[in-house]
């Protein structure tokens, strides 16, 4: 178990070296939200609700989802993972006592640590900066609940991530697969806009996948258009997908290393 | 003989991820476009006009938009030439008696016709399935008005990248800056949102960009907000931009060049 801890504090050295990579993408990221905001302002200048969502019910969203999405995402894991096999790097870890799997979920968590004091600054900047347009409907068992959300959701993109690049076993082309794959996500799981702004038809269909529970349902907590008990239940949901999802990646895993092996390096 | 099937069948596999990820690329921008379309229609659903924009307008600016991104997209060019500055492959060109700049640009219209077909392709789809809710409007002077602002557009955004991508130069890697950089230049060009939305003062700095002429001004052309006489102006404007950033790239050129020492030859 030790070596994993080596690993985690191994990235956030290697992080803190490359601080500048992360403060390179907080321009990217302010600007994006930014955008967001000025969109929606223009919209509730012409009405006052659209689709059940008031202005400050929209802003709330926008700006509590930026938050969420980036404190769990895994800055393009899928990339990294794609490389390793491409590169024969993978090799190393086939003869070495160190999982793989394990490996890479320890050197993200590494990254994570790092990624979120930079999202927890901004967020400050930008919550006291709206705080009047906001609204939250928040009690300790949300906030639970939400800590929650926020460490399965983490997990259950960054699995998304590993099946992903774990395609590079059996293509050397990943970009375009990631990206539509990016976009499916962002759609199903609410990251453009709220979900039930679109055709019931198709929230329904939705609900089918387990991307919502990484945003969609924390959020509708967040801005009180569920109960906790509903949360409790979408919590519950969340768990029997990331387990579904792991040994989703087990098996795929144990496929691609065969195909790994016979390409060879 | 069974060798040679090996080497078709290669080449077929690589061929086949090719297309699938050309495909993969194009799938997603289709949903990102469907999605924005209906996310409008649903919002003027219950309001009429938004900022000046009737639903018409607004959906045009989306569909007509793309279009003009896809006319003018390089597909990471800023990339390449990073990539060039650090793995050296600029210390060709201080030998040899071809500029650098004028290779990139040459490159990068080959590079370009390859999936500009399948774009273009796709947004005639789009344009025909829509065309209930597009505005269609040209005149033989507009539309020659536009195909020069999509020229010169072109133009402007692959000196964009080339002057991203140069920041190799002094931080060998460009991995978080061009992507900040890009929803920069997206935020100031009209992407995220037509820029009238946003308060005088920071439409103020957007016409002292050159941004805004790569999306926003031929967008606003098309639809007729802005007269014959001001695209023409404006087309002017863009051209003495190009001149302007001829100078801006050769300075970052020569000063990039005393700091690039031919490392990674």
């Amino acid at each position: 178990m030790k070596k994993y801890w080596v690993i985690i504090s191994n990235e956030i050295q290697r992080q803190l070296v490359h601080r500048f990579f992360i403060i390179s993408f907080t321009g990217g990221n302010f600007l994006e939200l930014l955008a967001q905001l000025v969109l929606w302002s223009a919209i509730f200048q012409s009405t006052d609700i659209v689709k059940g969502y008031t202005s400050a019910e929209m802003m709330s969203y926008l700006v509590f989802g930026w938050i969420f999405r980036f404190l769990t995402t895994s800055y393009g894991y899928e990339n990294l993972i794609y490389k390793d096999i491409q590169s024969g790097k993978l090799s190393n870890f086939i003869v070495k006592p160190i999982s793989y799997l394990r490996y890479i979920t320890a050197d993200s968590i590494g990254r994570v640590v790092i990624a979120c004091s930079v999202i927890v600054l901004q967020a400050v900047v930008w919550i006291i900066f709206l705080h009047d347009k906001l609204t939250v409907s928040l009690s300790v068992g949300t906030v639970l609940l939400l800590v929650a959300f926020l460490v399965l959701s983490y997990f259950i993109k960054f699995f998304l991530s590993v099946l992903i690049g774990v395609v590079g076993m059996w293509t050397t082309e990943v970009s375009g697969v990631s990206y539509l794959s990016n976009v499916i996500v962002k759609l199903l799981s609410g990251a453009y806009f709220p979900m039930d702004l679109l055709p019931a038809g198709f929230v329904a269909v939705s609900f089918w996948f387990p991307f919502v529970y990484i945003f969609f349902v924390p959020m509708q907590l967040l801005i009180g258009k569920i109960d906790l008990w509903q949360g409790v239940q979408g919590l519950g949901v969340m768990l029997l997908w990331l387990v579904i999802l792991y040994l989703l990646i087990k098996v795929v895993w144990k496929v691609g290393l065969k195909k790994y092996e016979s390409v060879g390096i | 003989m069974k060798k040679y099937y090996t080497v078709v069948k290669n080449e077929l596999q690589r061929q086949l991820a090719f297309r699938l990820n050309l495909l993969s690329y194009r799938v997603g921008n289709l949903l990102e476009i469907v999605v924005q379309i209906i996310v409008w229609t649903v919002i003027f659903q219950k309001v009429d006009v938004v900022q000046g924009y009737a639903r018409n307008e607004m959906i045009s600016y989306v569909v007509f938009g793309w279009l003009f991104v896809f006319l003018t997209e390089n597909y990471g060019l800023e990339n390449i030439v990073e990539h060039n500055i650090f793995e050296g492959k600029v210390s060709e060109f201080l030998v040899k008696p071809i500029s650098y700049l004028k290779y990139i640009f040459s490159f990068s219209l080959g590079r370009m016709s390859v999936a500009l077909v399948s774009s273009i392709g796709m947004m005639l789809l789009v344009i025909l399935f829509f065309r209930d809710q597009l505005i269609f409007n040209l005149d033989p002077v507009r539309a020659l008005l536009l195909l020069g602002m999509v020229g010169a557009g072109l133009v402007l955004k692959i000196y964009f990248a080339v002057m991203i991508g140069m920041i190799a130069f002094w931080t060998q890697r460009i991995v978080g800056i061009d992507y900040s950089l890009g929803v920069f230049i997206k935020f100031f060009s009209g992407v995220y949102f037509p820029l009238v939305f946003l308060p005088p003062l920071a439409l103020a700095i957007c016409k002292a960009l050159p941004f805004m002429y790569v999306f926003y001004v031929p967008t606003q052309l098309y639809l007729g907000k802005l007269s014959v006489g001001q695209g023409a102006w404006a087309l002017v404007f863009e051209l003495a931009w190009i001149v302007v950033m001829y100078f801006l790239t050769k300075l970052m050129w020569t000063r990039g060049l005393r700091k690039y020492e031919g490392v990674g030859i």
